[in-house]
């Protein structure tokens, strides 16, 4: 951005914060004038700028780096497939898929948080995921083994794998 | 002679093309007769005749082409002077000193206006 263009007998001074706040209440005020105008194209444009001034908000109030989330993410989803091959190796194929459903759901609840942090994905799309994650994992558990988890380990047919899933 | 950015902004959205038209003569006469540097929403829409949003959507819209740039405008409450521009919102939270009340006002004793001013000369360089 360029810098401060200051006109008049002003010097700059300490920061204070709140000017900005009443500067973008200025720009939603006229965004929501905008949107009671008999012109569609600029009722249009007029939420097409609101969206892009919350996303701008978003990204501004971020309390996460970008590289920083892609970083994490990165880590979270070799995490996820080193998880999901150990589950396919050691586990009998009805329990593995389980378990891979839970760290499916388990990594895009987690990259999704990342994302709400850094300012990427808005509140009301972090729950939409996260519901839509959560049916997602109900609806891969059967229904005794939701209720009792430790009852599906059990029903495992494997002896070997009963004895690890013991430990 | 016609702006090839103004033409491009009415292509892109015909619907406005008269209002385009309307604002474009506004900014010049504001800028050539009446030496204003500032082009202010509140003032735009009195003078075309139309609601506050819909004139900063049109110099916005004009903004996008390049035409007009958006900045914001701190002006001390008790004189009424204008203390800076920015262009961006964050850039507002460093408050100038003011000289003339010769201390460090308080937010709520500035006042902030959104304005635009001429980016581009093509608008001027157009035919009245």
């Amino acid at each position: 951005m360029t810098p401060k263009k200051a006109t008049g007998r002003a010097t700059q001074k300490k920061p204070k914060a709140s000017l900005s706040i009443e500067g973008h209440q200025r720009v939603m005020e006229l965004l929501n004038a905008a949107e009671k105008s008999k012109y569609p194209e600029i009722r249009t444009e007029s939420i097409k700028l609101a969206k892009q001034i919350s996303k701008h908000e978003r990204s501004q109030t971020s309390r996460l780096s970008p590289t920083l989330v892609a970083v994490l993410a990165t880590l979270i989803i070799v995490v996820a497939v080193g998880a999901c091959w150990y589950a396919t190796l050691k586990y009998p194929a009805h329990v593995a898929r389980i378990i891979i459903s839970i760290v499916f759901a388990a990594v895009i609840i987690i990259i999704a948080l990342y994302a709400l942090l850094s300012g990427n994905l808005s509140e009301s799309n972090f729950v939409r995921l996260l519901s839509s994650a959560m049916a997602r994992v109900k609806s891969m558990l059967p229904e005794k083994a939701s209720a009792h988890p430790d009852r599906l380990m059990a029903q495992s047919s494997d002896p070997g794998t009963d004895d690890e899933n013991a430990d | 002679m016609s702006s090839r950015k103004l033409e491009l902004a009415k292509k892109r959205n015909p619907g406005l093309a008269e209002l385009f038209d309307r604002t474009s003569a506004y900014i010049r006469a504001q800028i050539i007769h009446n030496r204003q540097n500032f082009i202010i929403p509140k003032l735009a829409a009195a003078a075309l005749d139309m609601n506050d949003g819909e004139a900063f959507i049109l110099l916005d819209l004009l903004a996008q082409e390049d035409l007009l740039r958006r900045v914001y405008n701190v002006y001390c409450r008790k004189n009424g002077i204008l203390l800076a521009t920015v262009d961006a919102l964050e850039a507002l939270d460093t408050i100038p000193h003011c000289d003339f009340c010769d201390k460090d006002h308080d937010p709520s004793d500035l006042k902030v206006e959104i304005a635009f001013v001429l980016k581009d000369d093509e608008l001027l360089t157009m035919a009245a």
